[in-house]
């Protein structure tokens, strides 16, 4: 009787009704994606996750991508695998706490991205809106699609096989998944990205245009991204090697096409003033009309905030204009002299190799030269913010992530492999990107034939990306990772002091032979005026009155420290010769040696975090060597 | 022959009572103290003329002038009869009625009540008396230990900390095991706090899910019934009550002096914590700058020690309450006021409580068909100090340097050694400086009616309408270390902040019944409830931060003035965020109660609620129940036996279903969004940021109701007449599709997600004893006694997992909580400890004590890797648990430590009186409980803690340095010098849970002791003003026997996450108060 009664009064609407209660602070389905605006939120939602100091804003931006020839992060004679620095020198485990903050933010923003990418196209005004709502509703699914693939490249290139899903968690039969193949994930992103592109405006047609939101051109460079990725080599599970795929090919032409409609379109093009990219990350100022930033993170307020300039970037120590920030991340002594020394404007731009501070004087913001291995990445400066000295903490930085510089080189990159030739020669495109760096100088030359371009692609590369997250990725995808460890391991014994004048391996003189042991900069520093990077290095003052381009160049002319300088290590810095054998913990050290725990086909890729190998309760598989 | 007379007399006297009237005067006395009753029946046998004694228990009735039989009653007392004749005035005493004393008469089950000769499920009740000799503030005190099954446990010592209240252990994993509470039939959340424990007149908890069930979804967790004292009928009666009393710190952590503190530093800057000696001399000197040169370390061994928890900590914190009531009535109208206004010190510095409570009942009989009661109840409260959990404060008074100037270790030290932080603030600026306020304003009515259109039917209405509002205010200043550490400088620029926040909640229920109560036949009766019910919460929340105030700012100018706020350059305040939230509950329910002869009691029972929290499909949940009981000692077998001891016997047999819904938010069934600016913002340009919306919880559509499913069996037996009484339970409770928010696989986007998975069984037996042990004339000892074991399995979990980890989070490294299949809830999970490296754990011939070179002898276990940090003689040594080839101790080797469940526990309480003379002592008890002490871990580890004291116990630890200072490098003299040493190093690495922590926290707790005197009421019946004075004096938490060495046994400080118990980490220490009181009745 009682249910009869009950269910009776139940069939009430009224009772359906006051069971129905929803919070009006928060937003359902319906309402969300039933409104542009709301769906802008949601979009903005999964933005998020690019931003702060598990994603690009820290650990991905500071950290995770050293370990290449250009910038490390040594580690501690104790060496300590949960470390900061156990990243860079390839040498951690899966307990490391950074490894599972990236991972759970990535799949945040992966999630967040399959919502948008369900409930867009299936909302009503995607399909019945008015034609602004529609093309508004379109380019929201398309930017949903793009850092969807921007979050699971991510993750693939750090992890490989990593478990893929492309539908919103709530749906999904069994949370727990399987590795996926990197090669079907990547396929089905490259294929969600030529969706995307169709969907989302070049930059000048969005009204509402700022960089820091996907548009078609950085979709495309993406996809181009992506594509060379999925062509390229990677370690694999099942063979425990570096492998590329046998249709390789097929990506280099993707990535090939895409470039090349981003050239022809003219809609980006390169600033004709290297230094501008960097300065426009740091400010709300823009110095960039050229758009050659496509994409970048933009960081902001402390709350989304980016770890840049703050912890790497030039250092500034105790500077009454600056405070104390910076000097993260290091360069390594051979990425200094890989540039052009008298032409490549863009060496003194990536690398500081002085301090801003205090010096014995007294003189407040002068540049007091470090030794050879402290050099930091001069692409980042707090004095390019607008932070003043007495503020400490985080700036606000924005991290790029493809300018159209890239592009060219992809460009050249996939004709060079495809013999083939679109709106530009590979040459002529690799010589854009050149002709910012030497200016009036003459170009280098560079062999047209395959290898001997690709190798100069490779270096241009170096030179051009230096501290910007790319070049571990590309040497990995190149399968060059361990020759140009390897190499880079010789030549910093070569750079050593002491080391044999003819490289005894190669027969070929020793380029470093003669560089400096020590050097002496003035006591009293030279002003930091916060002026062109190449002004602020070249004006640095050694002894002898003479500029880094001498004093870095030439042997030491004097014996001890002459009166008014400072002795600063120079050769002596990465080791010393004795007898034909190498003292050096920078290079050799099995705790704070560079990329110390570096093994071929091993280390290529990061382990699974503990926690998530625990969740998934077996159903995931942990990397090899792990 | 006389008899006869007697008779015939009366015979004819009964024959004139129509003529001839007259008037009786007398007085009513309790025959054993003499004491004058008020309000007592007196009767002529057979009229229905009839009187009651006045407030000085006098009467006046009018009787045949011949005389008349009188039937003198009264409540409590043995009815009596009494002839007059001829006299003029009569003296009538009344005989203690023993039986009736002893037994709560009627139980209110839910909805109604019923005597409880009749009741047939398991419920503990304790009245006005048991409660009256506990001048605590809180009802929840005063309940602590009384009932079997019922475990109160106060977590931490601060004023207005929550206690929790557990009915037979809680079924739920991760959800509120707190009871619901009804007080007038209306439900209330946070009852313990606004009610004042004289205002109760009785609580009867609902322990067996048949009896709640009634209540439905919300009685899952037991329910726990509060009847407030209604108004008498009669004159006005007054009371006063105020008792004043004094808490005291009751246990303190004893940690090093000053010189051993030096020592200790000392060893810290010379030995590195990977083994080897720092030879760096930045940071040999920082040493020598903050401490002075070694040779000058003695000077340390005439310091005065500053005993920072007795600054803090260390005072009588003085606790003052009144309560003045007032009540009365007519014969259709009662009524009750009273008000109590408590005002209580914490013993920490800064900290207290002022609370005012107002209420205000009224019953009136409209009708003989109509009556009508209302409720009013106001409480105020002010809880202010900033406590000890979330702030640092216990932290910096066990932590910070034991004497007072010199140096200070307040700021950021660049020369610190191992880390960048020192962390401490002084104490007591930190206490003096900081404030949080908490404000609640709560407003509490109800109505109800009840219509009874014929006798055996009771329409009845009740409807509560409860509003509270609270306020929140705090104020870090400069010296709190999160302001000015460098690790937070970027998010306070070194200068002040406060943070604000209200919030509203409004509730209203409505419950209406039908009671249709009739007999059937001669033997048969019959009571059948239908009912209908809504709950409706509404809350709203507002919460900002401040920052960048002017570093000389106090906390009332911030509070006073924010716009003085002004952020950097750069930077931005916070936005501030508001939230909506709200549930609905809708209900129907019926109970149909049969006895036959009172001998056989049957109850079934049915609910179905209705939930805002689950989707359509899965929104009602059905949950009937059944009760029977059998009073043995009805049957004529058991009447023929003639057994005078065995005064009843009921056996009580139930089973029941019970749901609950307590998960954390609405809408968990469907993917919502919620804004953000930090979860989900975005600086889409670059001169702003943008608040975007996230889905914050993983959606589950399949969420439906978790069922409880209970038997219970039980026993009540009274003996001679009702002066001992025994009632014995034993249940067995499982729960079903637990709403346990679970850790989900990271690639969903979430950590966790809410989900019905595993279930729980609770199995116990309760047993409560209560005896009149004495009862004489001048002397009286009252006992019971209650002992409850529960022992709690998980069952099963999600997925035909057998376990997971869990971490406690309170700062420990890694897990430490182990959640197994068939192992109770509360596993501690870690390292099992065994004391230290010797000199002989070496291999000496690898091994160099000079060069700090360290090997180990073959199969002895090497900690280096979980401790993070070298392996030397005097570090930590663990056990290896699993077998692998290098003896490395990994976290595999973890292991159960021990649980935080007790074996059993319980409570003795013991009231006598001997003449005006009143006391009682109350002792509870738990025994098999571990406590995890992660005070001792935490203050026993210098991980980035540079400069910061420890716990006293590492005096005596192993040493690499002699007195002088200067390393020891030769094994034997290393042994010689370490003969004594107890303990090993203080560990360097993060600290990690070790056996060495788990405690045995078995305790005997002296919980009350009170004195009384009551003056007699002849003497002040004089004063015509004053009808009794009470002086008291009480002591609780008088002592604990223990074994465990942390502040309080039962601290359990991690507790939002129900999987975590019993871990006592910075709680606020408990305390021992006395009380002294005066109760007065006018």
């Amino acid at each position: 009787m009682i249910i009869m009664m009950t269910l009776a009064v139940c069939s009430l609407p009224s009772c359906k009704k006051y069971l129905d209660f929803q919070s009006p602070s928060k937003l359902n389905v319906d309402q969300t994606f039933g409104d542009v605006n709301n769906t802008n939120s949601q979009v903005i939602g999964i933005y998020t996750e690019l931003a702060g100091s598990n994603a690009y804003g820290n650990q991905l931006s500071v950290y995770w991508h050293l370990g290449a020839d250009e910038f490390t992060y040594q580690g501690s004679t104790n060496y300590d695998f949960g470390a900061a620095y156990a990243i860079p020198n390839y040498g951690t485990v899966s307990s490391n706490t950074s490894l599972y903050s990236v991972f759970v933010q990535l799949y945040n923003g992966i999630e967040r991205a399959n919502i948008a990418c369900k409930y867009i196209p299936l909302s009503n005004l995607y399909t019945n809106g008015s034609a602004t709502q529609k093309a508004q509703m379109q380019r929201y699914y398309g930017e949903a699609l793009a850092l969807r693939a921007q979050f699971y490249y991510e993750a693939i290139r750090n992890w490989g096989d990593v478990p893929a899903t492309f539908i919103p968690a709530a749906d999904l039969p069994s949370q727990f998944l399987k590795n996926s193949n990197r090669d079907d994930t990547y396929d089905r992103l490259i294929a969600d990205l030529k969706i995307a592109e169709d969907l989302v405006p070049w930059r000048d047609a969005l009204p509402d245009y700022v960089d820091f939101r996907f548009t078609k051109g950085a979709i495309k460079a993406l996809r181009a991204r992506l594509a060379l990725a999925r062509g390229g080599y990677s370690l694999r599970t099942d063979s425990h090697q570096m492998e590329r795929r046998a249709d390789y090919q097929t990506y280099y032409k993707i990535a090939f096409d895409e470039t090349n409609e981003i050239i022809v379109s003219g809609k980006h093009g390169l600033n004709p003033n290297y230094e501008n990219i960097f300065k426009s990350l740091h400010t709300p100022t823009r110095f960039d009309d050229a758009h050659e930033l496509m994409f970048e993170v933009a960081m902001w307020g402390q709350i989304n905030d980016s770890n840049l300039a703050s912890a790497n970037g030039i250092k500034y120590a105790n500077s009454p204009s600056w405070g104390t920030a910076g000097g993260r991340q290091q360069a390594l002594p051979t990425y200094y002299y890989e540039f052009d020394p008298t032409k490549d404007i863009r060496r003194d731009v990536t690398l500081a190799s002085y301090i801003v501070g205090v010096d014995a004087s007294g003189s407040i913001n002068t540049k007091m030269p470090q030794t050879a291995i402290n050099i930091t990445c001069g692409k980042f400066r707090k004095s390019w913010t607008g932070f003043n000295g007495t503020v400490t903490g985080t700036y606000g930085v924005n991290w790029p992530i493809i300018r159209y510089a890239d592009v060219l080189l992809m460009y050249a990159e996939a004709a060079n492999e495809l013999g083939t030739s679109g709106s530009l020669t590979p040459l002529a495109a690799l010589q854009l990107v050149q002709k910012r760096a030497y200016g009036a100088n003459t170009l280098p030359v560079t062999p047209t034939d395959h290898d001997g371009f690709f190798t100069a692609l490779v270096h241009e590369r170096l030179l051009e990306f230096g501290g910007e997250g790319i070049r571990k990725y590309d040497l990995i995808r190149w399968n060059l990772l361990a020759k140009t460890i390897a190499d880079t391991r010789a030549k910093l014994a070569l750079f050593a002091f002491g080391a044999p004048a003819v490289d005894p391996v190669t027969g070929t003189p020793n380029p470093y032979n003669n560089y400096p042991q020590y050097v002496y900069p003035l006591s009293v520093g030279s002003p930091f005026s916060n002026g062109d990077s190449n002004t602020e290095a070249a004006t640095q003052i050694y002894y002898g009155n003479v500029g880094p381009s001498v004093a870095y160049f030439n042997p030491t002319t004097t014996s001890g420290t002459p009166a008014g300088c400072t002795q600063r290590y120079w050769r002596r810095e990465a080791g010393l010769w004795t007898a034909g054998v190498l003292t050096s913990t920078y290079i050799n050290d099995p705790g704070t040696g560079w990329v110390c725990k570096f093994e071929a086909n091993k280390k290529e890729l990061l382990p699974y975090p503990d926690n998530v190998m625990t969740e998934n309760r077996g159903g995931i598989q942990q990397n090899f060597g792990y | 022959m006389k008899k006869i007379l007697l008779q015939a007399l009366l015979l004819f006297l009964c024959g004139t009572v129509w003529a001839q009237t007259r008037v009786l005067t007398g007085n009513v006395l309790d025959a054993k103290d003499k004491s004058t009753i008020v309000g007592a029946t007196v009767q002529i046998k057979g009229t229905t003329t009839a009187t009651s004694t006045d407030a000085n228990g006098l009467f006046k009735i009018t009787i045949p002038t011949a005389g008349a039989t009188l039937v003198v009653k009264f409540i409590g007392y043995t009815q009596t009869e009494i002839t007059v004749t001829s006299q003029k005035t009569i003296s009538v005493k009344l005989e203690n009625d023993t039986r009736v004393l002893n037994e709560v008469n009627v139980v209110n089950i839910g909805y109604t009540s019923v005597s409880r000769e009749k009741l047939a499920g398991a419920v503990s009740s304790i009245g006005a008396k048991d409660l009256k000799d506990f001048p605590v503030s809180t009802v929840a005190e005063a309940l602590a230990g009384k009932l079997a099954g019922v475990q109160v446990k106060t977590s931490e010592g601060a004023p207005g900390a929550d206690i929790q209240i557990v009915v037979r252990g809680g079924g739920s994993l991760t959800q509120d095991n707190s009871p619901l509470y009804i007080v007038d039939g209306v439900p209330l959340d946070n009852a313990l706090s606004i009610i004042s424990p004289s205002e109760i007149q009785a609580i009867d908890v609902l322990k067996d899910v048949a009896s709640t069930a009634i209540y439905g979804a919300r009685g899952a967790n037991g329910v726990v019934i509060i009847t407030t004292k209604s108004g008498k009928k009669g004159r006005t009666v007054v009371q006063f009550d105020a008792y004043m009393g004094a808490r005291q710190i009751s246990t303190e952590l004893a940690v090093l002096k000053p010189y051993d503190f030096v020592n200790y530093q000392y060893e810290l800057t010379h030995l590195h914590y990977n083994e080897y000696l720092v030879t760096d001399t930045l940071i040999l000197n920082s040493f020598t700058n903050t401490f002075g040169p070694t040779s000058d370390l003695n000077i340390y061994k005439s310091f005065p020690a500053v005993d920072w928890q007795d600054k803090i900590f260390g005072r009588n914190a003085i606790a003052k309450t009144q309560n003045l009531s007032v009540n009365g009535g007519t014969d259709n109208t009662t009524y009750n006021f009273s008000v109590n206004n408590t005002d209580e010190q914490g013993i920490m510095l800064n900290s207290g409580l002022k609370r005012t409570l107002a209420t205000f009942r009224f019953d009136n009989k409209i009708s003989d068909k109509l009556r009508l009661a209302l409720n009013v109840r106001y409480s105020r409260q002010t809880v202010y100090g900033v406590g000890t959990s979330s702030t640092g404060n216990l932290k910096y008074t066990i932590r910070y340097q034991p004497y007072q100037g010199v140096i200070s270790f307040e700021e950021y030290d660049p020369n610190a050694i191992f880390d960048n932080t020192i962390n401490l603030s002084n104490p007591l600026t930190a206490a003096l400086s900081d404030t949080k306020y908490s404000y609640s304003n709560n407003l509490i009515t109800s109505a109800q009616i009840s219509y009874n259109p014929w006798k055996r039917l009771t329409i009845r209405s009740i409807a509560g309408y409860t509003v509270g509002d609270s306020k929140g205010q705090s104020f870090s200043g400069v010296s709190n270390v999160s302001v000015t550490s460098a690790n937070s400088a970027s998010q306070y620029a070194s200068q002040p902040f406060i943070s604000l926040s209200t919030g509203n909640t409004i509730a209203i229920n409505n419950s209406n019944t039908i009671d249709y109560n009739t007999p059937i036949g001669k033997y048969h009766t019959l009571d059948v409830i239908l009912g209908q019910e809504i709950n409706q919460n509404d809350g709203n929340t507002f919460n900002q931060t401040i920052k960048y105030f002017p570093s000389a700012v106090t906390a009332d100018q911030a509070f006073a003035n924010v716009q003085q706020a002004n952020p950097p350059a750069g930077a931005i305040q916070p936005s501030p965020t508001t939230d909506v939230s709200g549930d609905r509950l809708f209900s129907f329910f019926g109970r149909i109660m049969y006895s036959y002869k009172s001998k056989y009691n049957l109850n079934l029972l049915m609910r179905r609620d209705g939930s805002t929290k689950f989707s359509e499909e899965n929104r009602w949940g059905n949950f009937p129940s059944a009760q029977f009981a059998w009073r043995v000692t009805e049957e004529p077998f058991m009447k023929n036996l003639k057994l005078n001891w065995l005064t009843n016997l009921k056996v009580r047999a139930s089973y029941g279903t019970a749901g609950n819904n307590r998960v954390s938010s609405d809408r968990l069934y469907q993917t919502t969004f919620t804004t953000s600016a930090t979860a989900a913002g975005y600086a889409a340009s670059d001169a702003s940021q943008t608040s975007g919306v996230y889905s914050a919880n993983l959606a589950n559509p399949n969420l439906k109701w978790e069922t409880t499913i209970s038997k219970d069996l039980g026993l009540d037996i009274d003996f001679f007449g009702g002066r001992v009484t025994l009632a014995l339970d034993g249940y067995i409770n499982r729960t079903n599709d637990l709403l346990l928010q679970t850790n989900v696989p990271q690639q969903t986007g979430y950590t966790t997600q809410y989900q019905n998975i595993g279930a729980t069984q609770n199995k116990g037996l309760e047993l409560q004893l209560s005896a009149t042990v004495i009862n004489n004339k001048k002397f009286s000892w009252n006992t019971s006694f209650n002992i409850s074991t529960n022992k709690n399995t998980i069952v099963a979990l999600q997925g035909g997992v057998d376990g997971y980890l869990v971490s406690s989070g309170w700062g420990q490294n890694g897990e430490d909580f182990k959640v197994q299949v068939g192992q109770p809830v509360g596993q501690y999970y870690g390292y099992v400890a065994d004391g230290f490296y010797t000199v002989d754990d070496f291999d000496k011939t690898k091994s160099n004590l000079a060069g700090s070179v360290f090997v180990l002898k073959p199969g002895i276990t090497n900690s280096s890797v979980v401790l993070n940090q070298g392996i030397g003689p005097g570090v930590l040594k663990l056990k290896k648990t699993t077998t692998t080839a290098d003896s490395v101790i990994r976290t595999a080797d973890r292991t159960v430590l021990g649980n935080v469940q007790p074996k059993f526990y319980g409570g003795w309480n013991n009231q006598f009186s001997y003449l005006g003379f009143d006391m009682s002592v109350f002792v509870n008890f738990s025994y098999g409980n571990k406590t995890y002490n992660a005070n001792k871990v935490a203050y026993g580890n210098v991980y980035q803690a540079n400069g910061n004291n420890i716990l006293a116990t590492y005096a005596d630890r192993f040493r690499r340095f002699d007195d002088a200072g200067n390393i020891i490098t030769d094994w034997d003299q290393l042994a010689t010098f370490n003969a004594n040493a107890k303990i090993y190093a203080p560990t360097r690495g993060q600290p990690i849970l070790t056996s060495d922590a788990i405690e045995d926290a078995s305790f005997l707790r002296i919980t009350n002791v009170t004195l009384g005197y009551t003056i007699a009421n002849n003497w002040l019946k004089k004063t015509n003003f004053i009808s009794r004075i009470r002086i008291y004096a009480t002591a609780n938490n008088l002592y604990t026997f223990t074994k465990y060495t942390g502040y309080d046994p039962e601290a359990s400080t991690r507790r939002s996450n129900p999987l975590t118990p019993g871990v006592d980490y910075n709680a606020y220490p408990r305390n021992r108060y006395f009380v002294g009181g005066i109760n007065v009745t006018f």
